[in-house]
């Protein structure tokens, strides 16, 4: 087999190779220079476009679609307080949810510095709604806010997931001349209920 | 690595700044970009230990590669993934298209991959039959212009928004005379949604690949790489051997830096963390070596292997920014290229180190502190051992050679030369010894040589 040879001889090239070993370091705890880290993980969300609503119920989630998203076409919702209006074919694919409009889920953990949401194959099936959607919503606990990258990475076990994505706001590009773009091949806007 | 004609940096440079507006545009698109990444950088106070966290587990990668790549294959394996080995460019494109084939694939969606650009997988698929489409807005722009990228991370940095809207009305049939980028982005937004509903495989390359969990981490903006991976049963990541970090909490140090330093955003829209092939779905593999395992052997020059490509040294770099990507005549361009490639061959890339100034504006925006331009001065005394220099260059080695002779000195030199790319930027790019930079407003007589400005002012 060309791949086992192949094993063999970069292995054998990299133990060559490969220099002295060095300790690899710990990583310390780092203080959020944030005073309010539910306060600043709207701040960020908001500048990287993500549209932030703050409510104090679940059940308020029928109001704050009909507002922000009046003549909204199929919805395919993850959360209860939300009915899914999307037909799927049974055993539909990934490819049959091209069409939904607006997609509801749930997010695990929020990122205070840098505005993310993660959502994971824990709580989203299939793995392509996040993306196929025009637009998304996703509901967040304020507990679940943690102030950087290491806090949430520490709550996350890769290993017991099959998928997961941090997102941070709608899909965008600024690959024509630097002008940003917002709508590039995913969502087309990034909504945040934070409860 | 393609023919052995060697590269002409300061030729292919000669070209590209002969449109004096268009090199300026440039050199204001990636500076823009660099700026960028200073704001961002500046709102993380621990952006400096992260940098050398970074450093320190990416030194501790290169001295245990083998055992973290061992370790990675295992769990990913217990994973379900299927994992494959690849030497170099040809056996890797062979394992994709073997793969592709018994699948039957006649369109693939890649996303953002430098490691298929260096291997050049898209002919070598074509070849066979199979339809490729890079998903990326950059690279579907440069791909549809029969052209390479020109930045790591903005590959179609240097094309203007007219001849976008150019090449969409000639193979899109867009509006002729478009020019809005909201616009034309959106033509491509309908013209890759069908590329990707009609799909058969999905390739992506991998920004990280986490030895303690076995998977891969791929940053995208757009969502591209997504589209396509999650649309269909096949899905295929390509790494090479030194993208390997040890642990899933090490992704909290370099998402933490990779965005930021590319453009200054806090975190790229999606960082997609692919674990599991999907349910009734096949995920793959391939780490490829490519001369990567070569170069760790060399102590001067092994460090080049901690890049996370994110594009900050040639946003900083004044030669890029002034001499364009295609310069370089390799895939990964700007001060990173100018020292990867020379350990691929030599007498190719040659010319590659002399593109600099060595001011070290690289080493110091890089968020794994590669000593770049240490080592772009190291490659240029390579280049003059293995008596490959012509004599251009080597005047200016020989005045490197006498200052770089003491390490004072050198560090005196550097700081002057800091000094004068801030104060003086005409003078540094017009002197004689930087044949990349010979440029537009050449003064009638230099008024004087490095050297001699070098020993008036060394006191
Ligand atoms: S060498 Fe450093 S600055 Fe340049 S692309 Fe690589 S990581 Fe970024």
């Amino acid at each position: 087999m060309e791949s086992t040879d192949a094993r063999k001889s970069i292995l054998e090239s990299i133990r060559k190779h490969r220099p002295e070993s060095s300790d690899i370091p710990a990583i310390p705890d780092f203080e959020s220079p944030m005073s309010n880290i539910v306060f600043g993980f709207g701040e960020v969300a908001a500048a990287n476009g993500s549209k932030v609503v703050h409510i104090d119920d679940p059940d308020q989630l029928q109001e704050v679609i009909k507002a922000n998203f009046p003549d909204i076409g199929p919805v395919y919702s993850l959360v209860d307080q939300i009915p899914s209006t999307f037909q799927l074919r049974e055993g539909a694919a990934p490819v049959d949810h091209q069409g939904i409009d607006l997609a509801i889920l749930h997010a695990e953990l929020g990122v205070a510095e840098n505005g993310a949401v993660w959502v994971s194959t824990e709580s989203m099936n299939p793995r392509i709604l996040p993306f196929i959607c025009e637009h998304l919503v996703v509901l967040l606990e304020k507990s679940s806010i943690r102030s950087n990258m290491h806090e949430a990475y520490k709550e996350i076990n890769l290993k017991n997931i099959g998928f997961g994505v941090f997102i941070a706001g709608p899909s965008k590009t600024a690959d024509i001349e630097q002008s940003l773009v917002i709508g590039a091949q995913g969502a087309r806007s990034h909504t945040i209920c934070l409860l | 690595m393609g023919s052995q004609k060697s590269i002409n940096h300061a030729a292919a440079a000669d070209k590209f700044i002969a449109n004096e507006s268009r090199t300026d545009w440039h050199n204001a698109s990636v500076s823009y970009l660099r700026k960028k990444r200073d704001v961002g950088a500046a709102l993380v106070p621990e952006w400096e230990t992260l940098r050398s966290l970074a450093s320190g587990i990416k030194n501790n990668v290169l001295g245990n590669l083998d055992q973290y790549l061992e370790q990675f294959e295992k769990n990913a394996q217990a994973n379900g993934v299927q994992v494959h080995w690849a030497v170099d460019a040809e056996s890797h494109n062979r394992i994709v298209t073997s793969i592709l084939e018994r699948h039957k694939v006649k369109l693939l969606v890649k996303s953002k991959s430098m490691l298929t650009e260096e291997c050049h997988l898209n002919p070598h698929l074509e070849a066979r039959g199979i339809e490729v489409v890079d998903t990326d807005l950059g690279e579907r722009i440069i791909q549809m212009r029969d052209e390479g990228p020109s930045h790591i991370v903005a590959p179609a940095i240097h094309i203007k928004k007219e001849e976008v809207g150019e090449l969409f009305h000639d193979q899109l049939q867009s509006e002729a005379g478009a020019t809005d980028p909201q616009y034309l982005t959106e033509v491509a937004r309908q013209h890759l949604r069908e590329k990707f509903l009609n799909c058969d495989a999905a390739l992506t390359g991998v920004n990280f690949a986490v030895a303690e969990t076995g998977g891969v981490v791929v940053c995208t903006n757009e969502g591209n790489a997504d589209m396509g991976a999650h649309m269909v049963p096949l899905q295929i990541h390509c790494m090479g051997i030194e993208k390997i970090i040890p642990r899933q909490q090490d992704l909290g140090v370099f998402l933490r830096l990779l965005a930021r330093s590319a453009t200054g955003q806090p975190i790229t829209i999606y960082s997609s963390h692919h674990q599991k092939p999907k349910e009734g779905g096949e995920m793959h593999i391939v780490i490829v070596d490519n001369g990567r395992s070569k170069h760790l052997g060399r102590d001067t020059f092994r460090n080049a292997l901690k890049c996370i490509r994110c594009g900050a040294c040639m946003n900083s770099c004044p030669v890029y920014r002034r001499s364009g990507g295609y310069s370089y005549g390799y895939t990964v361009p700007g001060p990173i290229g100018s020292i990867l490639t020379p350990g691929f061959n030599l007498e190719k890339y040659k010319e590659l180190p002399f593109a600099s100034t060595l001011c070290g504006a690289c080493s110091a925006v890089c968020p794994t502190k590669i000593n770049i331009d240490e080592q772009l001065y190291k490659w240029r005394q390579k280049v003059y051992e293995e008596d490959y220099l012509d004599k251009t260059k080597e005047t200016g080695l020989s005045v490197a050679g006498n200052v770089l002779s003491s390490a004072k000195k050198y560090k005196r030199a550097s700081a002057l030369m800091r000094w004068a790319l801030k104060w003086m930027p005409r003078f540094m790019t017009h002197n004689r010894f930087n044949a990349w930079a010979k440029k537009r407003e050449l003064p009638e007589v230099p008024g004087e040589s490095f050297r001699d400005w070098y020993r008036k002012n060394r006191k």
